[in-house]
């Protein structure tokens, strides 16, 4: 089910909050798992059990952390394993039997194919045979990649000491399965939503904060986020592109990524606030960044603090060698590249912006980059990006190339293709184009808006509720962009 | 422009939200609104519904379970295991989500409205219409083919599969057209008949300058074209196909204006009857000159107008004022003063799709007895077979030829002309159909239909071996539905949809077996029927046909996910729900 959709809005929502607010506390946590279950399972009902799957092998994994360290299970909370001591072989084989199954189920439904078509091309290349492995054509299950970090994040956090184990496994259900962020982030550490589920506070003015996220995201994503998506559709498609179609495309994705994946984020925190819970930030106007080091302080937040948690700083962080600090976020970011899709885009995305991190340090501050003017830094930082999206964006390595070659002037237009302006030029395209620009880098993102709510702009964010409605209805079913991770 | 450095924390996302300045009241207001309008929405639809008498569409998600305390009552009928497995089957609960959502009659006022404003403000289309120049109107898919990647690039045939098996819209995809043609080419050659391929240049092609400005230089037999077309069919040509390019032939007239409806994804009368004469030439050359008594064909000129299935995919308010009726004339053709039919015995056969149907289907909105096989034959001066089903030119209409009923069709045939949108090329599934053998010899019509059984031949089944004859009245349980295309998805408006039903008790007529091939109404008018609701499990009283003897229905588009190729079909003309 999509947040953006006829069905969720007035049908799914209106039951999720009527059982909300009607039901006794101690129901709840039951109660908005079967709806997040029902929520998941929505496209295709068996993924729930490979949801189930990973949620009880980490619900087991928590609980045996706590047993094979000789804690007592008894009582309402578990213990916090201590953090100054060493960890027993048991609990470092609990701890593995986590990871290795989280990994393997992510590996297996999102890997498989892309590793099985690699083997199989090299195998072709280097003339190793004709026995190919095979291709499974496995149908990828929406938000694995979320909730399977999400689920590793509380085994880790309980083998370090960082959160108690969960003794309920429904609690612990819904810590994975909570619909507002299931299937697109933000991506929540157990730690800062353990507490939330055994207890949080309801109030006008948290679900009034909630309402107008829900309604700006909602705006966001079907005013402005949808027109770019058909411009960013119509030009990754095309066979050849003049070079101003190709920049005015791009700049359509980076705009379309942004306003959707921000409204995902915005949605998820508005219905998230209208159910007690109070999520992290993952935007912070990532298009106003000075360099990639800033980029990616701003841009999916919950992702790079999650890679900087739990990979960068095991990886030993920047406490080495200079050398290896730069392997360290290479690293990361090609894994982090990876992590979004199995295609070798991902991974030279990935390698791009650890590239340009490395960079940044190499560079160090106060040079002569970051003398040049704001605006100067922050369209060179828009630009870097934006070349970055076109492997984001582009569905194979050759399409990249020739795209990348149309930025450039490098290909040849085919005549042909000229129909192509039919697609990116209509009137009503382009004014679109020009909201997203100005919403950018002129208009204070959502939650600074929200901070502060007058009556005129909550009147606003509910006009805009209903014009975002009204348009949903004329547009056919937009899933989120981060679906496909 | 601020420039922070400092990363943003959970701690800190808490700290914000924990800290919203807002007024009580306000924040009361606020919520409460928010509450009301996303309350009131189902309320009010519920209300409509229940105003008229309907149930509301939202509780039929209950269905398979009532229909289930339903049948438990009768013997056999059933428990609880099988609405279960409906309701978590992949794909009911979005076809449940779908149904919800287009019986909305908020949506339904709404809608039109909007995109009404959206259309005459901003000159927006929608996922389907891309609007060019002086009220011209095309279909995206087609414009998709013109400028899309080459339609025989490798990593982008891999790209369709893998989106065909994500979102779960075809688990078996067949994205290029090469091996389904190559397939056929021999199936064809085994039995002594020549192919030719015809496939029909999409409207972006032959009006491009009424589409983009950038298109303006091309004109006459200069026509643009998918990347990867010369390649495709010089190695189809390469393999032994045979292909008409309609565009490039001597007949084409240079620099003509208008070839295609403006706001109609298919072609003028004037045009198709070009195509025809240009086929019916081609199919001259490759057929021995036979004599034959032929009736004598006589075209009648007629006026015939219509809105264009692009100004109905658009959905603009029934009573809008931006696109008037688009009037045509068109030529009757006429057989001994009647209206032309198709002959199953001749040696011609047209296999196509709507740019076949379009003057011939009066559901398409341009009458009947004019189309494209009728003035192919009205131009060899013969009669022709055809098989034409709306947006199934890629692999439907040879899967019709794979059925039970149609295996003689390919008997007494010298040339098939296999005619397909060239837009399928980028967008359709090309699934290698095998198509078995029929009766031994080109019969005539009367050994056909034969009332009496006969035995199964070798290449028979036992429902080709006796065909079903007359009207027949049962009771049985759906085994297996068709996925049916949400409304408005494509230019057609109507749908039959293909269901397997094991026969319980047979009320009146005959029949050979227990299963039985149906179909049933899906989609009328862009509104789905219950037909497309069918899930396995539900039992049905069914008044049938055999499909062979319902004429007006045949050329409907279909959907038909089963791969049945035994059971001959039959048309349910009444259909009850028994609970």
């Amino acid at each position: 089910m999509v947040f953006s959709s006829h069905f969720f809005i007035f049908y799914f929502l209106p039951v999720v909050l009527l059982l909300n607010y009607s039901l006794p506390f101690r129901l709840l946590s039951l109660t908005l798992t079967l709806l997040s279950y029902a929520f998941y399972g929505w496209l295709n009902p068996a993924w729930v059990l490979l949801m189930l799957l990973s949620s009880y092998i980490d619900y087991f994994c928590g609980i045996g952390l706590v047993k094979f360290g000789g804690l007592p299970l008894g009582g309402a909370d578990l213990p916090l394993l201590p953090k100054d001591q060493p960890r027993n072989r048991w609990q470092k084989l609990t701890l593995a039997v986590s990871m290795v199954t989280n990994l393997s189920i992510i590996g297996f439904f999102k890997y498989y194919d892309f590793g099985a078509t690699t083997i199989n091309a090299l195998a072709r290349a280097f003339g190793w045979g004709s026995a190919e492995i095979g291709v499974l054509h496995i149908a990828l299950p929406i938000g694995i990649s979320f909730y399977t970090f999400q689920s590793m994040s509380y085994a880790i956090d309980v083998y370090r000491g960082e959160a108690r184990a969960m003794k309920n496994p429904i609690d612990f259900q819904l810590f994975v399965a909570l619909f507002p962020h299931q299937i697109a982030g933000p991506i929540i550490r157990y730690r800062t939503v353990a507490e939330q589920i055994r207890s949080r506070s309801f109030s006008y003015e948290k679900f009034a904060r909630g309402v107008s996220f829900f309604c700006l995201g909602m705006a966001k994503k079907i005013i402005l986020a949808n027109p770019m998506g058909d411009i960013t559709d119509a030009a990754f498609t095309a066979s050849s592109l003049s070079w101003f179609d190709a920049w005015y495309g791009l700049f359509a994705y980076a705009f379309q990524i942004y306003f959707d994946f921000s409204a995902y984020s915005d949605m998820a925190v508005g219905l998230g606030l209208m159910l007690g819970f109070c999520f992290m930030k993952n935007f912070d106007d990532p298009y106003r960044a000075v360099n990639i080091t800033d980029f990616w302080r701003r841009w999916h937040i919950s992702l790079s603090t999650w890679l900087r948690d739990y990979l960068y700083i095991p990886l030993g962080g920047n406490q080495g060698s200079k050398g290896r600090t730069y392997a360290n976020l290479m690293t990361v970011m090609l894994l982090g590249g990876l992590w979004h899709g199995a295609s070798w885009n991902f991974v030279v995305w990935g390698g791009i912006h650890g590239l340009m991190l490395s960079l940044d340090r190499i560079r160090g501050r106060d040079g002569f980059y970051d003398r040049l003017p704001t605006p100067l830094r922050v369209l060179i930082t828009f630009l870097v990006v934006n070349i970055s999206w076109v492997f984001f964006r582009a569905e194979t390595f050759g399409q990249t190339l020739e795209y990348l070659a149309s930025l450039f002037s490098l290909s040849n237009v085919e005549k042909s293709t000229g129909a192509v302006s039919a697609l990116l030029y209509t009137p009503y395209h382009v004014l679109m184009f020009v909201s997203c620009a100005v919403t950018v880098w002129f208009l204070p993102q959502v939650w600074d808006f929200t901070q502060r709510i007058t009556p005129s702009k909550a009147a606003a964010c509910l006009v805009l509720f209903m014009a975002s409605v009204a348009l949903l209805w004329t547009q056919s079913l937009n899933p989120f962009l981060y679906f496909q991770f | 422009m601020s420039h922070r450095i400092k990363s943003h924390t959970e701690e800190r996302s808490r700290e914000e939200l924990a800290s919203t300045q807002i007024s009580p009241r306000t924040a009361r207001t606020l919520s409460w609104c928010f509450v009301i309008i996303i309350f009131a929405v189902p309320l009010i639809e519920g209300g409509l519904e229940l105003r008229k008498g309907m149930r509301p569409t939202v509780l039929g998600f209950f269905d398979p379970l009532t229909k289930s305390v339903g049948s438990m009552a009768t013997p056999g009928g059933g428990g609880w295991k099988s609405p279960l497995k409906t309701i978590l089957s992949s794909g009911y609960l979005r076809k449940y989500e779908s149904s919800v959502e287009d019986h909305s009659v908020l949506r339904t006022r709404v809608q039109p409205a909007v995109q009404e404003w959206l259309h005459k403000r901003f000159g927006a289309g929608n996922n389907k219409i891309v609007v060019g120049k002086d009220g011209w109107l095309f279909y995206r898919s087609g414009v998709d083919y013109l400028v899309g990647p080459s339609v025989v690039d490798a990593s982008y045939l891999w790209v369709r599969s893998k989106q065909s098996i994500d979102k779960q819209t075809n688990l078996d995809p067949a994205p290029d057209p090469r091996p389904a043609m190559d397939e056929f080419r021999q199936e064809c050659a085994r039995r002594g008949i020549k192919l030719l391929l015809l496939p029909i240049p999409d409207k972006s092609m032959m009006q491009g300058r009424e589409l983009s400005p950038r298109l303006e230089g091309f004109s006459g037999r200069n026509v643009p074209n998918n990347r990867g077309y010369e390649r495709l069919m010089t190695e189809m040509r390469d393999s032994g196909v045979e292909v008409l390019e309609v565009w490039k032939t001597g007949s084409h007239q240079p620099n003509s204006s208008q070839r295609y409806l403006r706001r109609d994804t298919h072609w003028l009368p004037s045009y198709m009857e070009e195509v025809a004469r240009a086929t019916a030439q081609e199919i001259r050359k490759r057929l021995p000159d036979t004599a034959g008594d032929w009736p004598v064909m006589t075209l009648r000129r007629e006026r015939r107008s219509s809105f264009g299935d692009l100004v109905q995919l658009l959905r603009l308010t029934p009573e809008q004022q931006v696109y008037q009726e688009e009037a045509v004339d068109v030529d009757r053709v006429l057989v001994d003063g009647q209206d032309w039919q198709p002959d199953r015995q001749s040696e011609v056969l047209i296999l196509g799709d709507s740019f076949t149907n379009i003057y011939s289907q009066p559901s398409l909105g341009w009458g009947a007895s004019a189309g494209f096989a009728e003035h192919i034959s009205h131009a060899l001066g013969r009669p022709v077979d055809v098989i034409a089903l709306n947006g199934a030119g890629a692999s439907g209409t040879r899967r019709e030829l794979a059925r039970p009923e149609n295996r003689d069709r390919l008997l007494c045939k010298k040339i098939v002309v296999w005619q397909f949108a060239i837009r399928d090329l980028s967008a359709e599934n090309w699934s290698l159909v095998s198509i078995p053998s029929g009766p031994a010899a080109c019969q005539k019509p009367a050994a056909l239909e034969s009332r009496n059984e006969r035995p199964v031949q070798p290449g028979e089944t036992q429902a080709s071996a006796n065909p079903p004859v007359g009207p027949l009245t049962l009771i049985g349980k759906v085994v297996k539905t068709s996925k049916v295309p949400e409304p408005y998805s494509a230019p057609y408006s109507d749908c039959l949809t293909s269901v397997l039903i094991s026969v319980e008790t047979v009320k009146s007529g005959r029949l050979a077996g227990k299963d039985l091939l149906v179909l049933f109404w899906a989609m009328k008018d862009n509104k789905w029927l219950p037909g497309a609701t069918y899930a396995p499990g539900d039992r049905l009283q069914l008044e049938l046909l055999p499909f062979k003897e319902v004429s007006d229905v045949r050329g409907v588009q279909r959907a038909d996910d089963l791969d049945d190729f035994e059971h001959i079909p039959y048309f349910a003309i009444k259909e009850t729900l028994v609970r």
